[in-house]
């Protein structure tokens, strides 16, 4: 056991348990001890219970380290299963970390398992989590290590929400990853963390046409031609065929920023047609200026109106900590995931 | 006359003068539970000098190998623990042999002589259930039961207090002819438990509680006895008894009980199993079938359980290949009275079930409005209360909370209140505080002879459906929280089995 007071983004580390060939019961029975040490009081507040089903590479791992401080803003327990590549190796590597952080005089308290298994029960990893959640609290699944193959279907019955990002699933084939997600959607309420990077933009294109004048002129769009990481940019596409009627053959999806190792949108541009109704031709989408006024979404019409819209924090853990405040069926996203596999011409 | 240096000053319990007689000493329960808790008795100082344990079994053993063994069970156990185990005496014989009891009897007179035991004796039957008529008839006939005033000789007895109504009768008829109802101490360790005992601190130590424990305020309640364990080596044993029987009939009602009882006059011994004792007999005695639709009973098969495959009960050893014991029971209760009439009260109880959890949990009604827009109160619970039993004994308090932000949206906080946590001092093992109860003379915590009555009452009737197969038994993989079945228990009424 090492017990250390390190400071992470929003928390510190106060203490800490790890072991490379260890048994499920010796690992509770430390988490039963971080959690009665004086330290962490007697009482303690929660909010949800979130599980990683991770992958073993580098992206992800860096992924799942950036959500340490997560629970500053949802305190509760972050439950992290690495299914390790060895599948004949099933001795168990088990990290606990206790964090704290403080806002003004009051103290959130969350701890973080990690768990690397091999052998047969990575094919039951929902064994292990069952008995590590906090009771009475939502359980989100995040699928960090893809969409197409979940090692253990037992975690997807535990969970109330899934959490996926499907610019990692669309990193191969659109189509197939549209179809897996679709069959995700069906099971439970699902979060789509490329959908949320879109939100800045989709936010900014509402407001852009608010007004009334400018709302007519939605129905007389011809065009559309976006550029961005592929899955965002097309939900984003989607979603604007499904709201205003415009045909899946007319848009242009044009592959920008690789993909990322962190999860999250880089920079999306969207660009509408609408011949001789728009003299200016274009709505963009766009980085806001000066450069350094913060990240965020801003949007241009004919030249003259701006429409800004910020959003805060790193890419991942931004978009972790919206989703874990929705856990419900996103009807919007779903309609634009349905035309998502099927666009770009 | 009393000490009146002591007028005045918290002196903390001890055990009086007294020999502990232990049948069954070789076994596994004295040496995983009960010495063990001596020694955490000794180490906090509520034992005298003036005390013994004599222990009595068949295995063939003298005084220096039940010294080795009881030094044993308990290493590091420290000085005071090593002092007092050399003063512990074993008698080797068999319970129906009247010579075992006759050795008995002169080695107790030497304890008395030699530790000033004083003639009182608790006789603590660590036995199979078969011979705790055996030993308390022998006792009776040897003189050891009955005491001269100003002694006392107690017998402690565990559960299972018979396996139906009739063969309970029959003990207590066994027994009473030994012993007074009030020289009986029927333990279930779960009444020794700290948080069993919160439960009454809780509800009657505060104003805030109180008011809504009743059918106005609680839409239903939910108590779980979950265990990851499977039968293990005990499996020869639980084919005769099954959870019902091993679970539901004692703690499950115990836990009911002290859950829902009115308000105790005194919190002693009367008051307490008084109120205990009304709350048993105003659960409804289910008839045939009520039985059918409001009882399930399951059997676990192959599955993982914390990491591990583990196999299904049938394949146990010991277990018949086609049995039906149930090893999982659901059961909707109800309980006519006029705190708790309407209420549902689901209970459930198994084996290799996903983790190792005891509960109670007061499910509260919705408010009658939510002034909030819909979509921003989607994942709001109805507010509960949970005593968690064990592990990690607690109260947890689900409540809704504005989420921080522009938007009015409201979502489940629990507040988990850790009762290890709170308090420095160590609480004793149940057994410990229940062993200290007996020396003591405190039957409070003990279950007495018409509260076993009750339970079997309430049990019996749906014994009696599953033997005449009414109820067919469910299969469950282990690993999960039993079979399906057990969900329409509670979906009838649009309720959900809680994840403990």
């Amino acid at each position: 056991m090492t017990a250390t007071s390190a400071a992470v983004p929003d928390g510190t580390l106060v203490d800490s348990w790890q072991a490379t060939d260890t048994r499920f019961e010796t690992a509770v029975a430390e988490l039963a001890r971080m959690r009665a040490s004086t330290e962490i009081g007697a009482t303690r507040a929660a909010v949800v219970n979130l599980v990683v089903l991770a992958a073993a590479d580098a992206g992800a791992t860096r992924a799942i380290d950036s959500i340490v401080g997560l629970g500053h803003q949802h305190p509760g327990r972050i439950i992290v299963i690495v299914p390790r590549d060895e599948a004949e190796d099933d001795r168990m590597a088990a990290r606990l970390e206790l964090y704290c952080s403080q806002v003004e005089d009051r103290y959130l308290w969350w701890d973080v398992v990690r768990l690397e298994i091999g052998g047969p029960v990575a094919g039951h990893a929902e064994s292990l989590v069952e008995p590590l959640l906090l009771h009475d609290l939502p359980v989100a699944l995040w699928l960090a290590g893809g969409t197409s193959r979940v090692d253990s279907p037992g975690l997807l019955d535990l969970a109330a929400q899934l959490i996926v990002s499907g610019e990692r699933a669309a990193s191969i084939s659109a189509l197939a990853a549209a179809e897996d997600l679709a069959g995700l959607v069906r099971r439970k309420p699902l979060f789509d963390l490329a959908w949320v990077a879109t939100e800045p933009a989709r936010q900014a294109l509402a407001r852009l046409f608010d007004a009334p004048e400018r709302t007519e002129l939605l129905a007389r769009t011809d065009g559309l031609w976006v550029e961005g990481p592929p899955w965002s940019s097309r939900l984003l596409a989607g979603w604007f065929c499904e709201r205003t009627g415009l045909a899946a053959g007319s848009v242009e999806i044009v592959a920008g920023d690789e993909l990322r190792a962190e999860v999250g949108l880089g920079s999306i541009r969207a660009e509408l047609e609408a011949g001789p109704v728009w003299p200016a031709g274009r709505v963009t989408t766009e980085t806001p200026e000066p450069p350094g006024s913060g990240p965020g979404v801003a949007v241009a019409c004919l030249g003259q109106t701006r429409v800004s819209v910020s959003h805060g924090g790193s890419a991942t853990r931004r978009l972790l900590v919206t989703a874990l405040s929705r856990p419900w069926r996103d009807r919007r996203y779903e309609a634009a995931l349905d035309l998502a596999g099927r666009l770009g011409r | 006359m009393s000490n009146p240096l002591a007028a005045g000053m918290e002196m903390g319990r001890k055990a009086p003068p007294v020999a502990l007689v232990v049948f069954g000493a070789s076994g596994d329960l004295t040496s995983r539970k009960l010495l063990p808790a001596l020694a955490a008795l000794s180490r906090r100082r509520q034992l005298t000098d003036a005390f013994a344990v004599v222990g009595v079994a068949r295995s063939d053993m003298d005084d220096q190998g039940f010294r080795k063994m009881a030094a044993e069970a308990v290493p590091d156990a420290g000085p005071e623990w090593e002092e007092l185990v050399k003063g512990f005496r074993y008698v080797q014989g068999d319970y129906g042999h009247p010579d075992t009891f006759d050795r008995l009897h002169a080695v107790l007179d030497e304890v008395d002589e030699a530790r000033s035991t004083n003639g009182n004796r608790v006789f603590y039957l660590a036995t199979v259930p078969e011979q705790f008529g055996v030993v308390a008839a022998a006792l009776d006939q040897h003189g050891l039961a009955r005491l001269a005033p100003g002694h006392f000789g107690r017998l402690v007895i565990e559960k299972p207090f018979g396996r139906d109504p009739e063969s309970a009768a029959a003990l207590d008829a066994t027994i009473h002819s030994a012993f007074d109802e009030n020289s009986i101490y029927r333990i279930d360790h779960y009444l020794g438990k700290e948080t069993v005992q919160n439960v009454l601190a809780l509800r009657f130590a505060n104003a805030i509680f109180e008011p809504v424990w009743n059918r106005q305020y609680v839409d239903h309640v939910q108590v779980t006895v979950a265990e990851s364990l499977g039968v293990g080596h005990r499996g020869g044993f639980y084919e005769t008894a099954g959870a019902l029987r091993d679970i539901v009939q004692n703690h499950v009602m115990q836990v009911l009980g002290i859950t829902l009882m009115e308000p105790p006059a005194t919190v002693d011994a009367h008051g307490i199993r008084d109120e205990k004792v009304k709350l048993l007999k105003a659960i409804e005695i289910m008839d045939e079938d009520k039985v059918v639709t409001s009882s399930v009973r399951g059997q676990y098969d192959a599955g993982w359980v914390e990491g591990e495959a583990v196999i299904g009960y049938r394949q146990e050893q010991g277990v018949a290949p086609d049995s039906t014991t149930d090893t999982y029971v659901a059961m909707r209760l109800a309980v006519d009275n006029w705190r708790w009439a309407g209420v549902p009260i689901f209970v459930r109880t198994g084996k290799r079930l996903p983790k190792r959890v005891t509960e109670v949990a007061m499910s509260f009604a919705k408010v009658p409005h939510l002034p909030f827009a819909s979509a921003l109160t989607r994942d709001l619970e109805a507010n509960s209360l949970v005593v968690r039993i064990q592990p990690d004994e607690g109260v947890t308090v689900c409540f809704g909370a504005k989420v921080p932000g522009s938007e009015f949206r409201v979502r489940t906080v629990s507040m988990d209140f850790s009762y290890g946590a709170a308090f420095i001092e160590e609480s004793p093992d149940a057994y410990e505080r229940l062993l200290l109860d007996a020396m003591v003379g405190d039957p409070t915590l003990f279950i007495r002879s018409d509260e076993v009555e009750q339970a079997w009452k309430v049990v019996a009737p749906v014994l009696q459906a599953w033997s005449a197969e009414d109820v067919p038994i469910s299969r469950y993989a282990a690993g999960t929280w039993g079979p399906r079945q057990a969900d329409r228990l509670t979906e009838a009424g649009g309720r959900r089995w809680r994840r403990p």
